[in-house]
């Protein structure tokens, strides 16, 4: 066909761009689309884990925050608990050790009172035979004469007795 | 008159007739398109390539003329 | 006035006894050119990406995203993206070529008069022819393979009614038509704006040819985005018809 001509067409050339183009789909399908295709896949899928992760980040965030909370409501009471303990305890104690101190401290007084008696009356009885003596010496210095001695002696023990 | 003569003739006619119906289908198509793009702008994405392909087909009779024209020019 | 318009491409020189055109030519570097592009960005990948990896991302992102709008999602659209991504780009970028400046005015001499070195790609009607039928044939495969050789035959040939029988020669009819609307169209529309430049710039060198050039870079966008989805919607009713 003339028209053919007049428009260039020419088997040669035709089967040349034929294949040229045919290349072309080719090389740009292998190298050129399918990466970048997977690799907009696989970063699509990335940013979407990557938002999920971040999500659930956030909502471990929130139950940890919420732990926390009661961890330290927890620990306020025990803290309360301990200390209302420590309280009692240390009431007690001081309670038990005055209650100690003071039956010591009567104890002692008690120990105190026994010896000051003890001492008393031993006092007395050395008091008694100094004055038995100081009397027999006044006495016989008073008298002196003619009084043998084991007659004064019943005779002052009376009257002491007396 | 020349054969010749004839020829380039009929050929301006054919693609000049043959261009009136697709020229005024083609505005028609665009003129409902960017109305109906003003009606609804966020279907824009959506009516525009579908107003290119219908467009491409209602040229098609001008380019059927344009071929004819070329099939009387050196055919 | 030495308008010089021709139909066919210019051969510019012979390897044996293989013409070379310059469409021939300059389709060769446009396919090194995006074989290099894309094939230096689809190898390395990069979490953080450049300037040109970001594009192309954006490109066939797009693009993937208009495929599966179009034809649904799936293996239908991972088979036919390649050849229809390919088509696009292929076509806008030697529709886009044409607007480097200056190169109207180089051409060489050899023997047979000064020859342009440059002309638009799709300006070649070989060319076209050969994508078309690419394009025609895919969608007659993927027919073949949906509804079976047999139903694939008898939706021409139906001698059950002589109305049947019509219909089917009008399919038949159609699907030629198919060839040559998809095929002219492209290469009319760049053929027609390598001509209206060439006429512009003759008559008025300055400024006026301005609006024209405008005009003409809508339709290296409009005509690219066109064919390749004419192809994808031809593939599409194939692989839809009767299943």
């Amino acid at each position: 066909m003339e028209l053919f001509d007049a428009l260039g067409i020419n088997g040669k050339i035709l089967l040349a761009q034929f294949i040229n183009f045919a290349v072309l789909v080719f090389v740009l399908w292998r190298f050129a689309y399918k990466p970048i295709l997977k690799f907009l896949e696989d970063r699509r899928k990335k940013i979407e884990k990557g938002v999920e992760n971040s999500e659930l980040a956030i909502t471990k965030l929130e139950e940890i925050a919420e732990k926390e909370k009661e961890v330290i409501i927890e620990a306020k009471k025990e803290a309360l608990n301990l200390i209302n303990e420590a309280k009692d305890n240390a009431e007690k104690r001081g309670q038990e050790l005055i209650k100690k101190a003071q039956e010591e401290a009567s104890l002692v007084m008690l120990k105190e009172k026994e010896k000051l008696n003890q001492e008393k009356i031993e006092m007395f009885k050395e008091m008694k035979n100094n004055l038995s003596e100081l009397v027999i010496l006044a006495v016989e210095k008073v008298i002196e004469d003619k009084m043998d001695s084991e007659k004064d002696k019943e005779i002052i023990k009376k009257a002491l007795k007396n | 008159m020349e054969i010749e003569a004839a020829k380039y003739i009929a050929a301006g006619l054919a693609i000049g007739l043959g261009a009136i119906g697709p020229g005024i289908g083609e505005g028609i198509a665009a003129s409902k398109a960017l109305e109906a793009i003003g009606r609804n702008p966020e279907a824009s994405g959506k009516i525009t390539p579908l107003m290119f392909v219908s467009m491409a087909i209602a040229e098609s009779t001008a380019i059927y003329a344009l071929v004819i024209a070329l099939i009387i020019l050196f055919g | 006035m030495n308008l010089s318009i021709s139909l066919s491409p210019d051969i510019l020189f012979y390897i044996g006894s293989f013409p070379v055109t310059n469409t021939f030519f300059w389709s060769i570097i446009i396919t090194i050119f995006l074989i290099l592009i894309f094939v230096l960005v689809g190898q390395r990948l990069k979490d953080k990406p450049s300037k040109l990896q970001n594009f192309i991302e954006i490109l066939i992102e797009e693009a993937y995203s208009f495929v599966v709008s179009v034809i649904g999602p799936g293996k239908k659209a991972r088979r036919i993206f390649p050849l229809v991504a390919t088509m696009f780009i292929f076509v806008l970028v030697s529709n886009l070529i044409v607007y480097i400046p200056g190169q109207n005015a180089v051409s060489i001499d050899l023997g047979a008069g000064p020859v342009a070195i440059f002309r638009a790609v799709m300006s070649d009607y070989g060319l076209v022819l050969i994508m078309t039928l690419i394009a025609v044939i895919t969608t007659q495969i993927v027919a073949i393979a949906v509804s079976g050789p047999f139903k694939y035959i008898g939706k021409f040939l139906n001698f059950r009614s002589p109305m049947g029988f019509f219909l089917g020669l009008m399919d038949l009819v159609g699907e030629i038509a198919k060839i040559v609307s998809l095929s002219f169209r492209l290469f009319g529309n760049i053929f027609a704006g390598e001509v209206l430049g060439m006429v512009m710039l003759f008559l008025a060198p300055f400024f006026v040819p301005l609006p024209f050039m405008f005009l003409g870079l809508l339709t290296a966008v409009v005509q690219a985005f066109v064919f390749a989805v004419l192809t994808l919607v031809f593939v599409s009713m194939a692989s839809e018809s009767e299943a």
